[in-house]
């Protein structure tokens, strides 16, 4: 079985892949930032309906992050059901930023950008 | 293509879809479009002897129509803001935010053109001095809304009725001291808030890209 190719270390290339943001960087938390980066707050049945998931996956990955600091999870009353809404925080557009600049910089360190 | 890149791509398509979200504020226009076009109308006849309430002046029954205008068009907001459809997605949405914070700011400014000049017509004692110039007035504040919101959300119909709006308030000060200045007007809340009310509320419901 053929070995995948060697990443650039942090010592011969900009990019030092270990500073990437392991919170946001997961197909769906990056769904869920992305979407709230246009559009927050969001109510959880619509961040799930974008991000194509069930309940319980979407509410776990929210928790990790709410627990970076991210996202804020509020419920406001409403007739019937309270509606959950999911705010991005602060840090989380900041973390968000920073997480596109860090794959910029992966994408031009590998020669694709 | 790599996991990365599919990544990156998903979480793109998300934000445009974010950033696409539909406008959510066309019951509010379209139901204060009605309320100004039913008013200035009213004002118009009354004006012009069309329509005469029975033991009531001019200049007080002037004042009544705009006092009931208040009332109702406030209470049916009232009621409108509760409905905000949420439920719909992308209320958080940049524009839709933008929407809310423009058209709150410019409910401001209308409102403390139309509670002065009510309070002015009181002490007169007649509405028709005040009035007619509170409307180019009116209609540049509608105009400035729907293009900075228009603007925004790169909504042409938006766009169209700032502008026409801004139309309609030169046109208003030409005529100011002329019925003719309210059947415009009447004509003009239909054109610039009413009509585009009513798309941006069917679009509400169109499917999300």
């Amino acid at each position: 079985m053929k070995s995948p190719p060697e990443q650039p270390s942090s010592d011969d290339s900009p990019f030092d892949h270990s500073s990437i943001d392991d919170v946001i960087h997961g197909r769906l938390r990056l769904g869920v930032m992305g979407y709230l980066s246009t559009a927050s707050p969001a109510l959880f049945t619509e961040l799930r309906d974008q991000v194509g998931a069930t309940d319980g996956n979407l509410a776990a990955h929210l928790k990790k992050l709410e627990a970076a600091g991210y996202v804020f999870v509020e419920k406001r009353p409403s007739t019937g059901r309270p509606q959950t809404f999911i705010h991005l925080t602060k840090p989380g557009r900041a973390a968000w930023l920073e997480w596109l600049q860090r794959v910029r910089s992966l994408i031009q360190a590998t020669g694709q950008g | 293509m790599n996991d990365l890149e599919q990544d990156i791509q998903f979480a793109a398509r998300l934000a445009r879809s974010g950033a696409d979200a539909p406008l959510l504020g066309g019951r509010m226009l379209a139901w204060w479009g009605m309320m100004v076009a039913i008013a200035y109308g009213c004002h118009y006849l009354l004006i012009t002897g069309r329509l005469a309430p029975p033991g009531l002046s001019l200049g007080p029954a002037i004042g009544f129509l705009w006092l009931a205008f208040v009332v109702i068009a406030s209470l049916g907001y009232g009621l409108l803001i509760r409905r905000y459809p949420f439920q719909q997605g992308g209320s958080g949405s940049a524009a839709n935010r933008a929407d809310r914070a423009i058209w709150g700011s410019a409910g401001l400014a209308l409102g403390w053109i139309m509670v002065g000049a009510l309070v002015r017509s009181l002490l007169d004692g007649r509405a028709d001095l005040v009035f007619p110039w509170t409307v180019p007035m009116v209609f540049a504040i509608y105009g400035t809304a729907q293009l900075a919101v228009g603007w925004i959300s790169s909504n042409a119909v938006l766009q169209g009725a700032g502008l026409l709006g801004g139309a309609i308030a030169m046109v208003c000060w030409l005529l100011t001291g002329q019925s003719l200045q309210f059947a415009v007007a009447s004509a003009g809340a239909a054109l610039t808030l009413l009509v585009p009310g009513l798309l941006l509320w069917r679009q509400e419901s169109e499917p999300r890209p």
